[in-house]
């Protein structure tokens, strides 16, 4: 019988070339992607105390890694960046542990970095199943158009459903106060619409000098425009030109009629704006009897002393609480006499707090009110109630300074 | 007089309303000024006694700083009490701003020059003669002490009902120190002001009418207690 020669030797060296071949391509990548650093372990108490409040996060590596740091970090879900909440020291046996106790309820990862190598363990979740009893609180320092106007009212408790582990203690005193909570460091996170402050806080500086705590990050949340307000009968004919330069023509009309303005002269976001167009006039109000500098109104109270009959006068308010007034019913005597000229453009920003108390919080707030289902929720705001006009516009977004 | 008659039916369809944020302001608002002044009488008495008995040198400079603080501005207190507690401020570690206790401690402030005023009066009209036979009699320091307070109970009471009053009617301290933050530490008094500036004057007045309401039933109570503590006399 003729021997079928099926390579033989050869076939199986072949073979082996072939499957060591096979096992080189895979493996490469596979090593060259697999970083080789050390790395710890990672146990926690979790699984065995299911309802703690504080957990024993621990590890072990080789002993020759003895004396070395480990970074103990840890994550919301939904939250960007990771927080450092310890830093050990490999002991002699090559373990560490730490006791650790959430200062929030809920659900977050935690994971411990090698730190010479920068190498991590795995991520363990930790779920706190009852919060600590007294909830992170933070301070949110607001405009007082947010308020006045009912939106609050919405997104507070939205919020609150959003981000349970938190209180919400919003306190609304005017963008100027607000702004100066912020550089005393009281206020966790703001939410203003004074532009040409806001700037001078990301700066570091408030009402003219440098403060102790700055603004950590500015972003745009919504939009509307303020309105310049008079008597209907107009008695310094205002002109309701909403070309650019309209509203300039409206406050030099007025000027030049001497008739009455309320100004709320408390720094807020309207003060703010209303100043801005009077410098552009070179401030003809200045000490003249007819300005009328109140600090101590509030937009809805400026806009009823306007409408009322013994001290009727003119004066710029933002839409929101001007939508609010009417349906009040308490300015039946005014009418809009200016509106739509660019510079009445009225951006609402939410500024955090650099170094706040809360800083998860005012993160955890600022990243929320961008978020798709707070701007629905400002969108749909006043849509029903006002049908065809805009109380608040959403506009999330960066705000270069 | 419409608007004053319009105002009380206000005050009565606010408190009967289903509203619990309003209970909730009634309630703080006695908390916050109760303990206030609890406070300020346990502080305040002892130390108006001691003024009051007292004879030294500068007693009469004390006396005039005493009354000088009685009728500081509640605003100018606030606004102290603010810059202490903020966090760029000495106290802030405590974390007592925007807070009912760091109201208590901006109340108690303005209501202890009261007590120990007052006090101090009432204590220094006994006369002299009652300490001397008291000591006579071997009483010890304590004794004596709760002998004179007795006697002029009648004026240690009135400081209280004085202290009181003004606190509770105070607005500049609780709204620069507490800020007015619904359900946390809104008062009486702040919720005024937030409803005059929002324009809402018809709910203001109601509040007003709740607010002297119920310092007038406070002070019904403490006069009661005070005529059954002076009827011994007669």
């Amino acid at each position: 019988m003729r021997q079928v020669r099926h390579g033989g030797a050869a076939g199986r060296i072949a073979l082996g070339v072939f499957a060591a071949a096979m096992v080189l391509m895979l493996a490469l990548p596979m090593m060259a992607l697999a970083d080789l650093a050390p790395r710890t372990s990672l146990l926690t108490s979790a699984r065995y105390m299911s309802n703690a409040r504080s957990f024993i996060i621990s590890g072990k590596m080789a002993t020759k890694f003895k004396g070395k740091q480990i970074a103990v970090e840890i994550r919301k879900p939904g939250r960007t960046y990771w927080d450092q909440v310890a830093l050990l020291t490999i002991n002699k046996s090559g373990r560490w542990s730490v006791h650790y106790t959430p200062k929030l309820g809920g659900k977050f990862f935690i994971r411990a970095r090698y730190m010479p190598r920068k190498s991590l363990s795995r991520t363990a979740v930790l779920t706190v199943k009852r919060g600590p009893s007294t909830k992170m609180q933070i301070l949110l320092a607001s405009t007082t158009s947010t308020r006045d106007s009912g939106l609050f009212e919405r997104i507070g408790p939205a919020f609150l459903a959003a981000c349970p582990e938190y209180t919400l203690k919003a306190t609304f005193v005017g963008s100027g106060a607000a702004i100066a909570l912020g550089g005393t460091g009281d206020a966790d996170v703001l939410l203003t619409h004074s532009p040409a402050a806001e700037v001078d806080f990301m700066n570091g500086i408030v009402a003219g000098k440098a403060s102790a705590f700055r603004g950590l990050t500015r972003n745009k949340v919504m939009y509307n425009d303020f309105v310049l307000v008079g008597p209907v009968a107009n008695p310094a004919g205002v002109v309701d030109n909403s070309a650019s330069g309209g509203a300039q023509a409206a406050f030099q009309s007025i000027a030049t009629a001497g008739s009455t303005f309320w100004s709320r002269n408390d720094a807020s976001g309207t003060n703010a704006k209303e100043k801005e167009i009077w410098k552009l006039l070179g401030n003809p109000q200045i000490g003249q009897s007819w300005y009328k500098a109140s600090g101590t109104m509030g937009m809805a109270q400026a806009l009823a002393t306007a409408n009322d009959a013994g001290t009727s006068g003119y004066t710029l308010a933002d839409r929101a609480t001007w939508l609010n007034a009417t349906s009040l019913g308490i300015v039946k005597n005014l009418k809009i006499v200016n509106a739509g000229d660019p510079i009445l453009f009225n951006q609402y920003a939410v500024i955090e707090v650099k170094g706040a108390r809360n800083k998860e919080g005012a993160q955890d707030f600022s990243n929320w009110i961008r978020s798709p289902q707070a701007q629905a929720l400002i969108k749909t705001y006043g849509e029903y109630t006002y049908p065809g006009q805009i109380m608040f516009e959403p506009n999330a977004g960066p705000y270069p300074w | 007089m419409e608007v004053y008659a319009t105002a009380i039916v206000d005050a009565f369809h606010l408190l009967t309303s289903a509203d619990a944020t309003v209970w909730e302001v009634i309630r703080l608002s006695l908390i916050v000024s109760g303990s206030a002044i609890v406070v300020a009488t346990i502080v305040g008495v002892p130390l108006g006694y001691l003024l009051g008995i007292s004879r030294f040198a500068g007693r009469g400079v004390i006396v005039l700083l005493v009354n000088t603080a009685m009728g500081f501005p509640p605003v100018v207190i606030g606004l102290f009490v603010y810059l202490a507690l903020s966090r760029s401020g000495p106290l802030g570690g405590l974390e007592w701003l925007f807070t009912p206790q760091g109201m208590i401690v901006a109340q108690v402030i303005l209501a202890a020059p009261l007590v120990v005023g007052v006090t101090a009066a009432a204590v220094a009209s006994v006369p002299a003669e009652l300490r001397i036979q008291l000591r006579a009699l071997g009483a010890s320091r304590w004794q004596e002490g709760r002998a004179v307070l007795m006697e002029a109970r009648g004026g240690v009471l009135v400081s209280i009902i004085a202290g009181f009053g003004a606190i509770i009617s105070e607005v500049g301290a609780v709204s620069i120190v507490g800020g007015g933050i619904e359900h946390y530490t809104d008062v009486m008094t702040t919720a005024i002001m937030a409803d005059v500036r929002r324009g809402e004057l018809s709910k203001a007045m109601a509040w007003a009418m709740v607010l002297m309401g119920i310092a007038l039933l406070v002070n019904v109570a403490l006069t009661a207690i005070q005529n059954t503590a002076l009827s011994y006399e007669r």
